[in-house]
Order: structure tokens, then C-alpha cells, then sequence
């Protein structure tokens, strides 16, 4: 296979899952396809993680390499790409941070940084309509959670952190960490499933 | 394991902030149920929205170049491999040199059908050599999933056993704190114990038949000490009780004294206590009514005076006019 790969725009007509089906038979497209639809959304997580632009590039061309050689582990019919690939973004996140061996002492941007943090729209404006969508409806949950719940859930998710050093870095009883972290993410639950953000129709 | 509880871990299993022995919990609960399972799917789901809180932010064209280069290249290579793979049997012929006899070339014609059929058939074993290979990639990635995933683990672990070590040792700094207060906490009681034993021995002294007391006046008259002696006729043993002390200045102890004409003999030393009270149990060298006067003087402490040199605080006769 020689052909040159052409910048171009996620075909409308292809959800995630079916551009992962032909990945797995080795279409190299509909990964470029996928990198064109997915890569704005985890290099931001990648910055927000490791607030290194190097680093940050490593891990997302490393994260959608992994897409291509794990595309046959990928399970298909449950629209579930995203969480998947953003689930190996933040490994690789998680294990730089930790190959640094110091941990950020308190999110950067702080629990506000959650709520913040405007797209500006690309090329594919209905892609980039949806996520902006998304956008919304996500920091307007997270807006209804009180601010040590942001704080835990910023924390554990940007941070890598775990529920004990969670309580270590904020000097909170463990049972308290744990505590607002399952009430942040299930009223997160509750919140997103009725505007379609769960596992079903993702 | 109660259901109920593994349902409690799930949130933050699916946030990847669960400690290495709450996971294994979550991960040996999971395949026996398809209701916890359902539900980590839509907290997972929950939790890839988090990366939208991100800012989205566009990444250099280098790297969607150095992507879609590593990829072609891969594809490229395993095309390769598959092209040489399935043409083993033309390369032979190239190298043949033209000299060769004719004949030789006509009876080696006769073997092209064979060697077409062979062709097919390692053509066949390239297809499924590559269906293995495929097989093995698929392995080899989740092995790799499981590599990361058991680092992480191994990571989270390592981080409890510093945390048990540091708690251990706090753990005995604390035993040790506790053996030192209830050290001192015995040695109070067996100090409460002496004096309990030592107020018994007063007590049943003092309410012995046949006790006579005497009393001791301040010498100067303007001081608030008081005391009492109790004895007994014909013994040498007394008990005697003070009141209104007042504490001496460091270096100085009072000595009670025992007086029988000119001689005087000391028979104890008094250690008043914050309030001012003090008992002295004496032994006399005689029996206590063979003495006439008895008085509590102040002296230097260690000096063993043979007779009173310090002023007397208290004084009082045994003789009865």
C-alpha cells in the first residue's frame, strides 16, 4: 500500500464505529478520518494534563498509533470511541506524569479551569457544532456540583491522581474523598443521561 | 462479595482513582454481574465526557504527518512481507543462468504444473501465516493493555505498603508513648498505695486503746502550724500530726526532736506537703513518756545536727504536771 493519504474530513455518512471497522481491516483513511474528527478533543486533554506541548504531541500521535495496532480489540455497536480513545489518552497522561515523578500540587487553572475553556470551531463545523454542544451541557453539570466535588473529581481525572492521594494532597479524611467522589460522578450521571451523554447512545 | 458494596466503588473504579485492592474487588465482582457491568458502562461514559472539559486545542500538522507516516509505513511493511511471501516460486527462475541446456529447461517445464499447485498451496500458507500473525498482534496489544494496567497497579500498591510502612511506624511511636504513660501511671499507684498503707498505719495507731495526745503550740505564737502527737504509755512508737506548714526555702527541712533533761535527740525529718499538712511516724530510742518536751525545729538539710541549731516552729510537753 502506497497511496498517498489525503487531509480530509470525517465522512458524514460514517459514525466512529464503523471508521474503527475499517481500521481493523487496515484502512489507514478512516484512521486519518478519526485523527481528523477526535484529535483537537484529546490534544487539549493531553495539555491540560501535561502542560507541555512536547510531551503532548508525543502522547497524542502514540494514543491514535495505539488506536490503529488495538483496533481489533475495539468493541464495536456501542458507541463507546471516544471514552475509549480518551481512556488511552489519559494512560499515557498518567503514566508520564508519573514517569516525572512530581505531581502537580493543585490543578492548573484551579476547579474554575473545569468550567471554562471555550472551543473556537475548526473545519468540520458539525463535528465541532456537537462537541461545542457537549461542552455546554458538560460544564453546565459541573457547575451544579459543589466546588470540593469539582475539586476531587479535577483532581483524580487530570491529575491522575488516586483517592488516597487525593486526601494526602488536601489533607482530607479518605472516607471524604471517596464520598465526594462517587456523589460527583453520579449526580454527573444523572445529569448527562437525560441529554443523551451516556453509554448507549454515545 | 455484597453487590452493594462493589456498586459503591464503581464510580470511582470507572474514574481510575480506586486504590490496587479496591479494583481487584471491582474486577473479580464484574464478570458475575451483568448489572454492575451495565452500570460501570454508563459511569465510564461519564467520565470520557470529562475530557471535554478540556479546551479543545488543535495539535501541529507534524504530528498527524508522523502518524499517518508511522502507520504507512506499517502497512507498507506488512505488504511487503506478504508480496515476498507469496512469490517464492518465480524468484528461483530469475537467477537461473542462460546456459542451461535446453533440455534440462524442457524437463523443468514439465514440473511448471507442479509448481504452480505448490504455489497455490504456499500461497495458502502465507494467507493463514498472516491470519496468525494478525492473531498474535491482537495478543500482543492486549498483553500490552495488561502490562499498563498491572504498572499502574503495581504503582498504586507500591504507594499503600510506604503508606502501611509509615503508618506502622507511627503506630509505634504511639505504643511506645502509651507504655511510657502507663509506666508512670503504675508507679503513681503504687505511690498512692504506700501513702494508703502508711494513713492506715496511722489510723490504727491513733484509734488504738489506751492513746494519749499531746499537742504542739507555735513557738513564736504568731505562726498558723499546729500539731498533734499520738502515744502510748510505755511504747517507743508515735505518730504525729501537723498542720499549716509553710514550704521552706530549698536547703532547709524541718526535724522533729525528742527532749529528756538537756539531752535531745532527732527522730525524723517532716516534709510538709503544698497545702501544708505533714505525719511523722517515730521510733524513740526509749519509751515515748520517758521524754519530757518535743519541738520541730528548721535546720540545714544533710547537716544530722546532734542537738536543735535552726529556729523552732512548734513545741509541746509530754510530761502531764
Amino acid at each position: 500500500v502506497t497511496k498517498t493519504l489525503e487531509r480530509t474530513a470525517a465522512p458524514p455518512t460514517l459514525d466512529d464505529d464503523a471508521l474503527m471497522a475499517r481500521v481493523a481491516t487496515g484502512d489507514s483513511q478512516a484512521l486519518a478520518a478519526l485523527y481528523e474528527r477526535h484529535s483537537r478533543a484529546a490534544f487539549g486533554l493531553t495539555m491540560r494534563m501535561l502542560s507541555s506541548a512536547e510531551d503532548a504531541e508525543d502522547v497524542l500521535q502514540e494514543a491514535f498509533w495505539r488506536v490503529w495496532q488495538r483496533s481489533a480489540t475495539y468493541q464495536q455497536g456501542r458507541g463507546n470511541f471516544a471514552p475509549w480513545l480518551f481512556g488511552i489518552v489519559r494512560n499515557l497522561c498518567i503514566d508520564e506524569l508519573r514517569r516525572r515523578q512530581s505531581r502537580p500540587s493543585k490543578a492548573d487553572g484551579g476547579d474554575e479551569a473545569l468550567l471554562h475553556g471555550l472551543p473556537d470551531l475548526g473545519s468540520d463545523v458539525h463535528e465541532e457544532a456537537w462537541q461545542l454542544e457537549r461542552r455546554r451541557t458538560l460544564r453546565t453539570a459541573l457547575a451544579q456540583l459543589p466546588a470540593d466535588q469539582r475539586q476531587a473529581i479535577e483532581l483524580a481525572y487530570f491529575g491522575g491522581l488516586s483517592q488516597r492521594e487525593i486526601a494526602e494532597q488536601l489533607d482530607s479524611p479518605l472516607g471524604t474523598v471517596k464520598t465526594r467522589i462517587r456523589m460527583a460522578i453520579q449526580k454527573l450521571h444523572g445529569l448527562l443521561h437525560p441529554r443523551g451523554f451516556d453509554s448507549e447512545t454515545l | 462479595m455484597d453487590e452493594e458494596y462493589i456498586r459503591t466503588l464503581l464510580p470511582a473504579y470507572a474514574l481510575g482513582a480506586l486504590e490496587a485492592g479496591e479494583a481487584v474487588l471491582v474486577e473479580r465482582t464484574l464478570p458475575s454481574s451483568p448489572a454492575l457491568r451495565q452500570e460501570l458502562d454508563a459511569l465510564r461514559a461519564v467520565v470520557g465526557e470529562l475530557a471535554y472539559a478540556a479546551p479543545p486545542a488543535e495539535p501541529p500538522e507534524r504530528v498527524r504527518a508522523a502518524l499517518l507516516t508511522r502507520v504507512e509505513s506499517n502497512v507498507a511493511r506488512a505488504a511487503s512481507l506478504s508480496a515476498e511471501a507469496a512469490e517464492p516460486a518465480a524468484s528461483p527462475w530469475r537467477r537461473w543462468p542462460g546456459r542451461l541446456a535446453t533440455g534440462l529447461m524442457a524437463a523443468l517445464l514439465l514440473c511448471v504444473l507442479g509448481l504452480g499447485g505448490l504455489t497455490l498451496m504456499m500461497q495458502r500458507s502465507v494467507s493463514e501465516a498472516l491470519a496468525v500473525n494478525a492473531q498474535l498482534a491482537d495478543k500482543l496489544a492486549a498483553a500490552q493493555q495488561l502490562l499498563d494496567t498491572t504498572r499502574t497497579a503495581q504503582q498504586q500498591l507500591e504507594a499503600q505498603i510506604a503508606a502501611s510502612r509509615a503508618q506502622l511506624a507511627q503506630n509505634e511511636r504511639q505504643i511506645a508513648q502509651t507504655a511510657g504513660q502507663l509506666a508512670e501511671s503504675q508507679r503513681q499507684i503504687d505511690l498512692l498505695a504506700d501513702q494508703i498503707s502508711a494513713q492506715e498505719q496511722d489510723f490504727s495507731f491513733i484509734s488504738a486503746p489506751g492513746v494519749a495526745t499531746r499537742d504542739l503550740n507555735p513557738a513564736g505564737g504568731a505562726s498558723n502550724a499546729a500539731g498533734r502527737m499520738y502515744m502510748r504509755p510505755g511504747e517507743q512508737q508515735a505518730v504525729v500530726i501537723f498542720r499549716g506548714l509553710r514550704t521552706l526555702e530549698p536547703g532547709k527541712v524541718y526535724e522533729f526532736w525528742l527532749a529528756q533533761g538537756k539531752a535531745q535527740v532527732a527522730v525524723g525529718s517532716v516534709v510538709a506537703d503544698a497545702d501544708g499538712n505533714a505525719r511523722l511516724m517515730i521510733e524513740a530510742p526509749e519509751a515515748v513518756n520517758n521524754f519530757q518536751e518535743v519541738m520541730l525545729t528548721v535546720e540545714a538539710s544533710g547537716s544530722q545536727p546532734s542537738q536543735p541549731s535552726g529556729d523552732t516552729v512548734l513545741a509541746g510537753r509530754l510530761a502531764t504536771d
